[in-house]
Order: C-alpha cells, then sequence, then structure tokens
C-alpha cells in the first residue's frame, strides 16, 4: 500500500503526464488535452485516484494502461513468461556455477585455486552488466555470428523450443555472471566456516572421506547463508534484469518497466512495482520453506 | 594468518591505487584535456595516435570522454555515501543504543527500501524529474543511510551490554560521551567497510540510468557512453570497450577496497549492499 501510495505521488509531482504523452508531444489542443485527463480520471484529486486504485486492487484488478492499451494484469502475464525464463536459466546456471566454485575455493583454502576463484569472482562482480553483454553481442553475434544479438525469436523464422535457446544463451549468461560471482563469494565463506565446526572435525574422526565431509557435511549448513543472500539480493535480479533486458531486447518486465516510465504509463508502473514487491515477499517466503529443508532444526520451532 | 592478511591488504593497496587513477584522470581532464563535447572529422575513427582510443559517432575524442566521465563517477560514488555513512551511524547509534521509538522508524524504513530496489526508485525519479547528477545524488544517499544504520544498530545494540560501556558508565559518563567516545570507534570498520561497496554501487547506478538515457545529459558519463557505443558494437569496437574498462576498473577498486578493509578489521557479514 505505501508503495503505491509513493509510486502515485512520485508520479504526480513529476511535470508531463499521461495525457500530454498521449496526445504527443508538440503543444496539444488544451481542449483535447482536458477531455483526455477527464476520461482518465487524471483531473480528479490524488487521494481520490490512489483510494480507487487500491480499492480496485484488492479485488486483483490493476487497472487499465491507455499506453500498452489493454489492462496491467494481462500487460504483466503477457510479458511474465519471457521474465521468469531469463531469471530461471540465470539463477539456475548461477548457481551451479557459484555453488560449485565456492566449494572449490573454500577446500583448497589459501592455495592458488582460491586465489584464483577468488579473483575471477570479484572482477565478475565488478563487471556492469549492460556492459558485459555488449562485449558477448560484439564478439558472440557480431564478429563470430553464432548466436542472435537480441529479441527472443528470430523475426524471419520463428521456429520453436531451439530458436527460443539459442536467443537466450546470451542474456542468460550475461546475467549469470554477475549472480555466480555473488554466489562464489557467499558459499566460499560459508563452506569455510562450516569446515571449522566440531561436527566436520567429528565427521573426519570418525575417518569420513574428505570429499564425504565436504559434500554431506560442511555443504548443506553453508547453503542456509547463501538462500539468506540470494533472496536478500532478489532486488537485483529486478533491476539487473531492466538492464540486461534492454541490452538484449529481451521481451520481459524489465523492459516493460522502464516503457512505462519513459510514457509516464502511472497505472502500469503503479502494477508492476507493486508486483515486484509481491514478489519478493513471496521469495522471502519461499526462503523460509528453503531453511526448513536445509536446517532441520528450525522445523521444530 | 599472515597470508590472509597481506592479500587483505594487498586488496587494499591495489583498490586505493585503482582508485587515484581515476582521480588523477579526473584531474587531468579538468586541467589539461580538450573539450570532451568537441567534434572532429574522423568518426567512428580507429584509435590512433591522435585519437589514442578512437574517435566516436559524432567524431569527438573518447580518450577525452572517458577521462572527463571520470569526475562524474567520482562525484556520485564518494558524496552520496558519505552522507549515507554520516546520517546512518548517527541514526544507527542512537536508535541501538537508546531503542524505543526512533528504533522502530528506523526498522520501519530499512524494511521499505528492502521491498523496493533502489535502481527503480532512481529509475523513476531520474526519467520524470529529469536525471540531474545531484538528484541521483540525493535519492542514493536517501535509499543507502537506512542500510548503513540498520548494521550500526545491530553492532551498537550488542555493544551497550558490554563490561567496558557498564564501566565508563559507573565512572559517571553520560550517554553521548559513551556513543562519541567509545561506540563510534568500534562501529568504523563496519560502516567503512559498507560505505565502500556503496560506493561500488553508487557508480554502477549512475553508469546503469546514463546507459537507459535517463543520466545527466550535460555531464560525460561512461554509462552514455555505452548506450551511444550500443549501435556501433560491429564497426567500432573503441566506443565501447574504453569506457566499459574504466566503469569496470572503479568499481573493481571499490569492491577491492571494501574487500581489503573487511578482511583487515576482520569485519564479518560484509554490510553488502
Amino acid at each position: 500500500m505505501v508503495v503505491t501510495a509513493a509510486t502515485f505521488v512520485l508520479i504526480s509531482l513529476a511535470p508531463g503526464n499521461t495525457a500530454q504523452v498521449l496526445a504527443g508531444q508538440a503543444g496539444a489542443d488544451p481542449e483535447y488535452l482536458a477531455l483526455i485527463s477527464e476520461r482518465l480520471q487524471l483531473d480528479r484529486p490524488l487521494p481520490y485516484q490512489v483510494g480507487s486504485y487500491l480499492r480496485a486492487a484488492a479485488q486483483a484488478d490493476f487497472g487499465f494502461s491507455v499506453i500498452q492499451g489493454r489492462p496491467v494484469r494481462d500487460a504483466i502475464f503477457a510479458r511474465l513468461p519471457a521474465s521468469l525464463l531469463l531469471a530461471a536459466a540465470a539463477v539456475l546456471l548461477a548457481a551451479i556455477l557459484g555453488i560449485t566454485f565456492g566449494v572449490l575455493a573454500a577446500a583448497r583454502r589459501g592455495g592458488v585455486v582460491d586465489a584464483a576463484i577468488s579473483v575471477s569472482s570479484l572482477i565478475a562482480y565488478s563487471l556492469p552488466v549492460f556492459w558485459l553483454g555488449q562485449l558477448l553481442i560484439a564478439l558472440f553475434a557480431v564478429r563470430l555470428h553464432w548466436l542472435p544479438a537480441g529479441g527472443m525469436r528470430s523475426a524471419d523464422e520463428p521456429g520453436g523450443i531451439s530458436d527460443v535457446v539459442r536467443h537466450l544463451v546470451l542474456p542468460a549468461s550475461t546475467f549469470s555472471l554477475l549472480l555466480a560471482a555473488l554466489i562464489v563469494r557467499v558459499t566460499r565463506i560459508a563452506t569455510a566456516e562450516a569446515l571449522a565446526e566440531d561436527y566436520v572435525s567429528a565427521a573426519r574422526a570418525k575417518g569420513a572421506s574428505e570429499r564425504r565431509v565436504l559434500l554431506h557435511h560442511a555443504l548443506p549448513n553453508a547453503l542456509r547463508p547463501v538462500v539468506t543472500v540470494l533472496t536478500g539480493y532478489l532486488g537485483i535480479v529486478l533491476t539487473g534484469a531492466v538492464l540486461v533486458e534492454t541490452v538484449f531486447v529481451w521481451p520481459g518486465l524489465g523492459r516493460l518497466l522502464y516503457d512505462s516510465v519513459l510514457s509516464r504509463d502511472t497505472p502500469m508502473l503503479a502494477g508492476l512495482l507493486l508486483f515486484s514487491a509481491g514478489l519478493i515477499v513471496i521469495a522471502n517466503l519461499f526462503a523460509d520453506v528453503l531453511y526448513r529443508v536445509l536446517d532441520p532444526r528450525t522445523r521444530f520451532q | 594468518m599472515t597470508p590472509r592478511l597481506l592479500l587483505g591488504s594487498r586488496r587494499f593497496v591495489l583498490g586505493t591505487l585503482f582508485l587515484l587513477g581515476v582521480l588523477a584522470a579526473a584531474v587531468f581532464a579538468a586541467v589539461a584535456a580538450g573539450d570532451p563535447f568537441g567534434t572532429s572529422e574522423t568518426i567512428l575513427g580507429e584509435p590512433t595516435s591522435a585519437h589514442p582510443f578512437g574517435t566516436d559517432e559524432l567524431g569527438r575524442d573518447v580518450l577525452t570522454r572517458v577521462l572527463s566521465g571520470a569526475a562524474t563517477t567520482l562525484k556520485v560514488a564518494i558524496l552520496p555515501p558519505l552522507v549515507a555513512a554520516a546520517v546512518g551511524t548517527a541514526v544507527g547509534l542512537s536508535a541501538g543504543y537508546f531503542g524505543g521509538l526512533l528504533d522502530e522508524i528506523l526498522l520501519k524504513l530499512m524494511e521499505l527500501t528492502l521491498v523496493v530496489p533502489r535502481f527503480l526508485i532512481a529509475l523513476v525519479a531520474a526519467a520524470f524529474f529529469g536525471g540531474h547528477l545531484w538528484l541521483v545524488g540525493v535519492v542514493l544517499a536517501a535509499t543507502f543511510w537506512p542500510s548503513t544504520g540498520r548494521l550500526v544498530r545491530a553492532e551498537a545494540i550488542s555493544l551497550r551490554e558490554r563490561e567496558f560501556v557498564e564501566a565508563s558508565r559507573s565512572t559517571g559518563a553520560g550517554s553521548v560521551w559513551i556513543i562519541t567516545r567509545h561506540l563510534l570507534v568500534l562501529v568504523a570498520p563496519v560502516v567503512a567497510v559498507n560505505t565502500s561497496f556503496q560506493a561500488g554501487q553508487a557508480a554502477l547506478i549512475e553508469a546503469g540510468l546514463a546507459f537507459l538515457g535517463v543520466g545527466d545529459r550535460n555531464l560525460v558519463s561512461w554509462g552514455a557512453m555505452l548506450a551511444d557505443a550500443q549501435s556501433y558494437l560491429g564497426v567500432a569496437w573503441w566506443t565501447s570497450v574504453f569506457p566499459g574498462v574504466a566503469l569496470a576498473l572503479m568499481i573493481l577498486a571499490l569492491n577491492l577496497l571494501g574487500d581489503g578493509l573487511a578482511d583487515t578489521w576482520n569485519v564479518r557479514g560484509r554490510g553488502r549492499l
């Protein structure tokens, strides 16, 4: 609720409104402007606008986006699959890479492997996603012609799954590198800490192999902080999506949000912010469930 | 422990050196380099001795622009995080030490900034009000300080129960004395680490906004240069590579600095972002 109200206030404070965008930039007829404003109830006072929005939103009606020419809900759901596909591919890839290298670095703590992994994850973490995306496009799309530079399907012959996968490779890799670097850093520290615990010494004393100690005793306990950090970084996943989707012209929610900002599409923007806030809340709930799976101690609380 | 400390300080030294390099570039650009908006006849020219980094689509010298972009990124990376550090430390210390209403307000603010990512707030603000650098700075400072405040608060809560605070109080020291003389010094490492990471994030957000075309159009920004370069990736790699390397080095420098500080002072939990 606070998010919605803040969005409305922020948007209405700004110069320019939806009516002006709709009527065209170059000096529209004031009467025409007034007509549009009246139609969209933009002439009503702000508290009225916020109030009627919240009433409708409580019934899962997020309003109608005049710019998009369809209800906000439909516009969001139309873009959602592309966003989920990109995010799922990136997070999955990042989790596999990040946990593998993080555990490897922790197991070889202080050695050459650890140093190499730490330094490369720090560098990967410092690369701006949009620049990394450009480099990958320049190399794999422009120079080598291996993969398409942008979009989600080919324009000339929109094929099936393989076509989408080909388009997915570059944006997903770009996105996942940032996340993987983050996961490596957290996994490394958490695993190293777990390895110093008494139960690891006990497992070693029992005669468990180093591999078993690492994968069965240390890793499960190290995953908890990884989940915490990843949930905390969900905001980054959303904002990273705006930039990645812009570089690769990926038809997801990030791009929709950016377009809505530029076109002063208040209902669309409010809907998107509400949706992303909801997503973060759901992710936190999901993380709580994961804690229970990962840490038996929390199951009985 | 020695190799770790050594590695830590090495990161710190490297980060500081990179940062000094960016600072030197900014100073050089202000004093000696040419006009970053000046054009030449060579459009999208390859790197030559006259234009070591090549020229862009309007014939502007990429090296001059990279140098003058350093000032933009430094301003946004230094000032807002420092303001946030000051405000966050002050509020966090008093909230943690005294508890009560202030404490609850701080926590509520913290939750709000967790739900709405600050890049989105900055994006909306910049798009609607024009992306003046000071505005971006204000948004960043306003969204950074609650996270600093939360870290400081947690530290202050654990510190206020310690014996030395008790001892100080028993000798008649007032709250202000205890906070400024004892607690401030002890929370400083956490704040310093957090602030360096925030600085890296600030640089990244400024570049991201400029890349999306809502940055400050009157200033040279590496992010805006990258946005311009997007259309010429196939024909003029230099328009993307040089500003990109500069930006990546800047952020790397700040992350190195933060890592170095965290390792040296043994700051756990690393208050990142």
